[in-house]
């Protein structure tokens, strides 16, 4: 047997071929078959028997009819008077000899066998012989104590009724002989009869017409048809019916298969072996594009709509994967671009620490972290000149290809610009927002801070378009939010103006520039890192030089964004003026 | 972010709220792209928590294009989001009230 929970890809081959669908049909149209069968023969024998009922019944009541005729005399009448007259006058021990001295009960009537009532016997005999009947006799039936008085018997066996035997009458006989022989609803004469079953005599039908009745006794002539062979017979014909019926239908049955193996299993089968082919190629990596397009179905049914649909399914999966390798290739190459496009971007910043190994006078730190394989931040720092060293830090709007590409712009044009020996900061950013927008088609905007230290003095001259606030610290103290004047974004209006300032940077000072991407990083709740968690971690390390500051910053920045992802590009710039000279020079 | 308009004649008022970022600022963008005929603007930002520079680019390009069409007023400003204006300068070419 197999388990129904079995899949059918675990099944064995014989499981499969017991679980195929042909075999399926077959058990389905064999039972089914099978009832139906079962059904025409229970209610043929029903129908049958019904009829064989009627007939027989109807049989037995003529000869009832005929026999009461011939027996219509006044002779036999009086017999009858003279036979329950005797009965009568019996007493209740005496009648019970019949079952305990039968010789001497029959004693008691043997002047009724007369010779006028054996002739009686043998004419019924003959009657009941010519017409198939087991016995015919003459009877009366007393109501009252329910029994049955014989008069004439056409038994001529031994064992026949003496005139004046009597016999107990069953439930069923009783039901029969009292009911009334006119229909009341429609009036007619209905045909009186029981059947019985016997151990003695079997299945027997039996009528009676009724000659006369006093209200105590009803007088009749019964008849007594042996049914056990017509039962036989009836038997037989319902056996040889089955066998009839269940060959028809084995052959119907096979018919019937072979058609739906045809019409049905054949083309599911195909479309089964079309699919497990195609299955087999996909898990090969070869991919056909016809397992189900070449397939032949052609019965006009939802067969032939699956095989269509299956075909047009392939197609559309075929062109799907090859779209989405093209799509996955396309993005690969992008992503390769891009990994390029990342390591052109970082080599454009300065980032090879120190970068002036030779200059004392100051140290200069700065990182870079994009969220994105490009980004839209981007620090510098040069020197124009021996006595001028420009620092940079900037943010463009937005973040991506677009971001990195104007941020790629605006480093080149700040640079550019502050080359021309201008060193003021101010006059430089303006110089750069007119170059902006000039060509800025996708209005985006920069913001910029702009410091120019003069090396040999310590004057930080310096300018803000729109950038965050610096912090800065002096020799042995903290580092503080400096308030800034601030002008527009570079590209944001024509004539924008912006005002440089100066700061007095002494030996040990320090200046530290950022993004945005610093104070606005947030963790899981939205909040943002801030300036105070800025300083906190600028300050947390006060002996904290170079990239042991920066990993300050961006270590407390970790912790507090946690598993959110970083949004936007970190960028920091850090700036320590030594002095003048190597002999101002602190070691700090 | 959140972004309701409310057109009256040659009034649009465009409400903001939450936070917007370059993750939504195209929506924005888009909101306010059609503004034919308007000839007064009212940001209502009292909403907003938070703006990035992708959000102050929609601000700037709308303001350049009301410069020429009306005028444009950005109200309701808090605190976070006026030191954002401060910082950038988008103060001094913004009407803020």
């Amino acid at each position: 047997m197999t388990k129904r929970n079995k899949s059918v890809n675990e099944m064995t081959y014989l499981e499969r071929m017991h679980n195929s669908l042909s075999s399926k049909m077959f058990h389905t149209i064999l039972m089914f078959s099978a009832v139906l069968s079962l059904a025409a023969v229970s209610f043929g024998f029903y129908l049958y028997n019904g009829a064989v009922q009627d007939q027989y019944s109807s049989i037995a009541f003529n000869i009832s009819k005929t026999a009461s005729i011939m027996l219509e005399s006044e002779d036999e009448l009086v017999l009858a008077d003279a036979v329950l007259k005797r009965y009568d006058s019996l007493s209740a021990e005496e009648k019970e000899l019949k079952d305990n001295d039968p010789d001497a009960y029959y004693e008691l009537f043997a002047d009724f066998e007369t010779t006028s009532q054996q002739r009686m016997r043998r004419i019924l005999h003959m009657v009941a012989n010519e017409n198939n009947a087991t016995c015919i006799y003459y009877a009366a039936y007393d109501i009252e104590s329910r029994r049955l008085i014989y008069l004439i018997d056409s038994t001529m066996t031994d064992s026949y009724a003496h005139p004046g035997y009597w016999v107990p009458v069953t439930n069923i006989m009783h039901e029969s002989l009292t009911t009334p022989l006119i229909d009341a609803e429609t009036g007619e004469t209905v045909i009186p009869f029981f059947y019985e079953k016997t151990e003695s005599y079997g299945y027997q039908c039996t009528s009676w017409d009724v000659v006369s009745a006093d209200g105590k006794y009803i007088l009749m002539v019964m008849t007594d048809i042996d049914m056990n062979l017509i039962t036989r017979r009836g038997r037989l014909f319902l056996i040889q019916y089955l066998l009839f019926l269940l060959a028809v239908t084995l052959i119907l049955d096979y018919i019937i298969v072979q058609r739906l193996k045809k019409t049905v299993v054949r083309p599911i089968t195909e479309i089964n072996q079309a699919a497990r082919s195609y299955m087999k190629d996909k898990e090969d990596g070869s991919l056909g594009e016809h397992h189900f397009g070449n397939l032949e179905i052609h019965t006009g049914d939802e067969i032939e709509s699956l095989a269509v649909i299956f075909g047009a399914m392939e197609q559309d999966i075929s062109e799907y994967i090859r779209n989405l390798t093209a799509v996955t290739a396309e993005k690969e190459r992008i992503g390769a671009e891009l990994n390029i496009a990342s390591q052109i971007q970082n080599g454009m910043l300065p980032n090879i620490f120190p970068p002036f190994p030779e200059r004392r006078e100051f140290d200069v730190i700065a990182s870079m972290k994009t969220a994105k394989e490009v980004g839209g931040d981007f620090y510098d720092f040069f020197l124009i000149d021996d006595d001028h060293l420009a620092l940079v830090i900037a943010d463009v709007s937005g973040k991506g290809i677009p971001a990195a590409l104007f941020m790629m712009a605006c480093k080149i044009i700040i640079s550019n610009v502050s080359s021309l020996g201008v060193n003021d900061p101010g006059k430089i950013l303006e110089k750069v927002n007119e170059h902006i927008m000039k060509n800025n088609p996708a209005e985006m905007f920069v913001t910029v801070w702009l410091g120019i230290l003069e090396i040999k003095t310590g004057k930080l001259t310096a300018a803000n378009g729109g950038h965050e606030y610096p912090c800065l610290m002096r020799a042995g103290g903290q580092f503080e939010l400096l308030k800034d004047k601030h002008g527009l974004v570079l590209g944001a209006m024509e004539e924008s103006r912006y005002t440089s300032y100066e700061i007095q940077m002494n030996p040990g000072d320090r200046i530290f520039v950022y993004t945005d991407g610093v104070t606005e990083a947030s963790n899981e709740n939205n909040e943002l890192f801030g300036t105070d968690r800025l300083l906190e971690a600028l300050n947390s390390d006060p002996a904290a030089q170079g990239n042991g500051l920066m990993e300050n910053v961006s270590g407390a920045i970790s912790a507090f964004t946690g598993t959110a992802p970083q949004f936007d590009d970190i960028t920091m710039l850090a700036m320590q003026y030594n002095g003048g000279n190597e002999d101002e020079r602190t070691d700090n | 972010m959140k972004i309701t308009q409310n057109r009256n004649d040659s009034q649009l008022v465009v409400s903001v709220s939450g936070r917007l970022d370059s993750s939504n600022a195209d929506e924005l963008e888009q909101a306010v792209s059609a503004i034919d005929g308007v000839s007064e603007l009212i940001f209502d930002i009292a909403g907003l928590e938070y703006l990035s520079s992708a959000g102050l680019r929609v601000l700037l390009v709308t303001q350049r294009k009301m410069n020429r069409q009306g005028k444009m007023i950005v109200r309701g400003a808090n605190e976070t989001v006026r030191d954002i204006f401060d910082v950038t300068g988008f103060s001094t070419i913004l009407t803020l009230e």
